[in-house]
């Protein structure tokens, strides 16, 4: 909607095209490439190597995308093919809903909420890289057996947040559950199937009820 | 008449969904997932003010921008805007970050006009702003009869305007092929938007996509004026144009639920038995739509007198949302039954009241059956208790409830269905997935009518190529989808017999090997089928909640939810839509509020942190009882499963703290202001 107000994703595209990229940029970012500063002076785009589900990715994107747009929108710079990691899903992209949730170095991170080129040099894990040898992840097998998904748009979101949470405590009590699970919204209202699918995925709890819907 | 098998292999069972590995890997691409070859992305110019006519508007700037490869202007110097965000440029760009540099780029200047931000305002404006109905009378007059009453309450009540929220926004991608034009849009019908596309065009081919749709809820019957502007911007630039709103434009533009107020006047006599109703009403659908709501609601009353006004504010335009009107005049309707009652006598079941004023019709014996097994369930009788729970502490607890009612009769549906010679059947439908689980629906029917299994199955839908379907909306889908399939499927079959001269004892695989190289297949309409798909259905809703009455927080400890849909499909995906409906009841009695700025009538909370809605710790215990009524034919569940909640919870929380919250959301500082005799 209209206005001029300046926006970190401004100040540093026009700063970075104005005084060439090591001015802003970090060295983690920047160490010792200078192709990098001079690439940026062409087309205000930089080379951003992203290792997405195991597979590099070179792309030539400005400073000011975000992760969440590198991976749905953006090309290979290389094979000039798309990343079409398109399951990772905008919805707010403003931090808000967790629909975009990705694992960034083994922690879940909003995509929408961080640069591309802070993700350079660590190990991206998408809903597309759940899956082992063609078999779809536990956690997605009982999101379809328990039904904790209907239109689908915030479960890969879901998907991530509850991989993660069973990551770092197998056996999760429903109120853990639903802490971890706060960052993730659904319109829909599928959150007894989701609560019901994480406890079927679960290691076993000694006591209380398990994987009932609705509880 | 057509009647569904009674035994049943695969009917009214639990079907996982046919498309849910695709939904949990990320592999279902929907409109916003589209990428194509040298893809543009489009975005829009919109009117920063409430009020306003374009003094001047420069796009040179946008135009010469790098990048930039198509600008449209849609509306020009000395044009009128109506509301924030109305549409007023769109421009398409090789990245989106450039093509929202773009719209920032564009020299607009603005002639502000008076605005109307709020009911309030509009009422004491009047005039065009308030535009009164016709009175609707029926009966003995109401003052009359308001006399003979042994118990008359007059009260209050309401609710916000809400938005639809659905997740993934409105938007399509347009990809034009000389005169023909492909769309993968993000909507609940897709040959309205078929042919909205086309009129605007001049009639050129045109095909809509919709295999995935991320929610619609009522909002998305059409290419809406953002879905023209991306094949307008995409014919311009001779290139294909995504153009997805963003969440901000997503709830000032794309719809909403009107607001609902009224003042009630209600009479009944000894017994309990309505005697006279008298209701002002009002609320508004933003700038052009009404704001309607059926009232009374459900109960029987003779003598009735109700006027109603339609506000008009400077704000986006209401568009029909889950069960238009429903939820206002069931939270407004039943706010009073409760009322009234407690007035009559403060001992008296509210259940027991409401039964004695049902009318005589088919669903009377539904709701009475309903409102049993709920009561049951939530523990009515060792829990209730006469408003105002006594007892220590800050926290109160209580029960209330609410009926509902819908129609949700077949709307307009063809499909066909089509069996190889290795035994494969492809049965294809024009109709719409909106989350509802109606792609496994037509596999389950085809299954269960061919006698196969639902993974033997390939249901096709979502195509404007596929045969032709109604949108999905008013809980329509699944009657005629199920009932056009079904007749597609004995056709095919019956041709497959009469072809290859086998029956049922005949392995499917050789029967169909008999074909020889011709596949055979046949379409069906639902109106060969009367009698598999029926209209109206009941519903009644219990909560059960604590409210703090020092804090004004209301807690949610349990929802019993007993609906009916005559027969179920398939029950896992049916129970689902009662889930969801609940959760959707919860989030408008307690949080969904378009707060509108009353100074400068901007909406300010077009977000999903203010605007807000309920997360996994918000949740209640959801007990959910569906009644399956076999021999009453398939009838829509979308609608009917959240009526009433937020009805239900504003009566478990009148019945908590003995007085009436009479607005929703019930926030915090609403039932403090309650408390205090403030409201």
């Amino acid at each position: 909607m209209g206005g001029k107000d300046l926006s970190r994703r401004h100040f540093l595209k026009g700063a970075a095209l104005a005084t060439g990229a090591a001015a802003v940029a970090s060295d983690a970012l920047f160490a010792k490439d200078a192709r990098a500063a001079q690439a940026l002076a062409d087309d205000g785009k930089l080379p951003v190597t992203l290792r997405v589900n195991g597979k590099e990715h070179n792309l030539r994107i400005e400073a000011r995308v975000t992760l969440l747009n590198a991976l749905r929108d953006k090309l290979d710079a290389k094979t000039h093919d798309f990343l079409d990691l398109t399951g990772t899903k905008k919805v707010c992209d403003r931090g808000s809903c967790g629909a975009c949730t990705v694992m960034l170095d083994g922690k879940t991170v909003l995509s929408c909420s961080m640069l591309a080129i802070e993700a350079q040099g660590k190990n991206i894990v998408t809903v597309e890289g759940l899956a082992s040898n063609g078999k779809p992840h536990p956690v997605q097998e009982a999101f379809v057996a328990c039904d904790g998904l209907m239109c689908g748009f915030c479960t890969p979101g879901f998907v991530m947040s509850s991989c993660h949470l069973l990551q770092k405590n197998p056996s999760p009590s429903r109120e853990q559950i639903r802490e971890s699970l706060n960052g993730n919204l659904c319109r829909c209202g599928t959150y007894a199937g989701v609560f019901a699918a994480v406890e079927k995925a679960s290691a076993p709890r000694s006591g209380g009820s398990r994987g009932e819907k609705g509880k | 008449m057509a009647q569904w098998p009674k035994e049943r292999k695969v009917l009214g069972k639990k079907t996982t969904r046919v498309d849910g590995l695709a939904k949990v890997s990320g592999a279902a691409k929907y409109s916003y997932d589209i990428n194509l070859p040298g893809l543009l992305y489009g975005r829009i110019l919109r009117s920063p003010i409430a009020h306003g006519t374009i003094a001047s508007i420069d796009v040179k700037p946008a135009e010469s921008m790098p990048g930039v490869k198509a600008v449209i202007v849609h509306k020009g110097a000395g044009e009128e805007l109506h509301y924030a965000g109305d549409e007023i440029a769109a421009v398409a760009a090789t990245s989106e970050e450039i093509a929202e540099d773009a719209i920032r780029a564009i020299r607009l200047k603005m002639d502000p006009l008076p605005h109307i931000a709020t009911e309030t305002q509009a009422l004491a404006a009047g005039g065009k702003a308030a535009r009164q109905g016709k009175l609707d009378e029926r009966g003995e007059d109401v003052n009359e009869s308001m006399k003979g009453a042994a118990a008359v309450h007059e009260g209050s009540y309401g609710c916000e305007v809400q938005t639809h929220c659905s997740l993934e926004t409105h938007g399509l991608v347009a990809k034009w092929e000389g005169e023909s034009l492909t769309a993968w849009a993000s909507t609940q019908a897709v040959h309205a938007t078929k042919q909205g596309l086309s009129e605007h065009f001049g009639e050129p081919q045109v095909t809509v996509n919709t295999k995935y749709m991320g929610g619609g809820f009522g909002s998305k019957f059409g290419p809406d004026v953002q879905g023209i502007l991306a094949a307008e911007l995409a014919k311009k630039a001779k290139a294909p144009v995504k153009l997805m709103l963003n969440r901000a434009e997503e709830h000032m533009v794309a719809g909403n639920r009107p607001s609902g107020f009224a003042k009630v006047k209600a009479g009944c006599d000894k017994e309990g038995k309505l005697v006279a109703f008298d209701a002002e009403t009002w609320g508004t659908g933003g700038h052009s739509r009404g704001a309607g709501f059926p009232l009374p609601y459900i109960y029987k009353v003779d003598n009735r007198r109700r006027q109603h006004t339609d506000l008009f504010v400077n704000a986006g335009d209401a568009r029909a949302m889950r069960a238009p009107g429903h939820p206002q005049g069931c939270l407004i309707m039943e706010s009073l039954m409760d009322d009234l009652c407690h007035k009559l006598d403060p001992k008296m079941d509210p259940v027991e009241f409401r039964i004695r004023n049902l009318p005589s019709n088919n669903l009377r014996e539904i709701w009475v059956r309903e409102l049993e097994i709920g009561k049951e369930h939530i523990g009515w009788k060792d829990r209730w208790h006469p408003r105002g729970e006594e007892g220590p502490g800050p926290w109160k607890r209580g029960l209330g409830v609410a009926l509902g009612t819908w129609g949700g009769g077949p709307g307009d549906s063809q499909s066909s269905c089509t069996i190889y010679p290795d035994g494969k059947v492809e049965v294809r439908c024009g109709t719409q997935d909106i989350g509802t689980g109606t792609t496994t629906v037509v596999a389950v029917v085809a299954a269960e009518t061919l006698g196969l299994e639902v993974k033997d199955i390939t249901p096709l839908i979502g195509s404007s190529e596929y045969p032709p379907s109604g949108g999905s909306g008013g809980s329509t889908t699944i009657g005629g989808v199920s009932s056009s399939v079904a007749v597609a499927c004995q056709k095919a079959l019956a041709m497959l017999r009469e072809k290859t001269g086998t029956n049922e004892t005949t392995p499917w695989k050789q029967a169909c090997a008999k074909l020889g190289q011709t596949p055979i297949s046949a379409t069906g309409d639902k109106s060969e089928a009367k009698g598999l798909a029926t209209a109206g259905v009941g519903g009644c809703h219990f909560a059960d909640v604590s409210v703090d009455v020092e804090t004004g927080r209301v807690r949610l400890h349990k929802i019993v939810a007993v609906n009916d849909c005559g027969s179920i499909v398939n029950r896992l995906t049916c129970e689902s839509q009662v889930y969801g409906g609940v959760i959707m009841g919860l989030n408008y009695a307690l949080y969904e509020w378009r707060r509108m700025d009353p100074k400068t009538g901007i909406p300010v909370n077009n977000d999903m942190e203010f605007y807000q809605l309920a997360g996994a710790g918000d949740i209640p215990e959801i007990d959910v009882q569906l009644l399956d009524y076999p021999e009453r034919g398939v009838i829509g569940i979308g609608e009917p499963a959240t009526i009433p909640t937020a009805a239900a919870i504003g009566n478990a929380v009148a019945n908590a703290i003995g007085v009436r919250v009479p607005f929703t959301p019930l926030t915090p500082k609403r039932v403090l202001e309650a408390l205090e005799g403030r409201s």
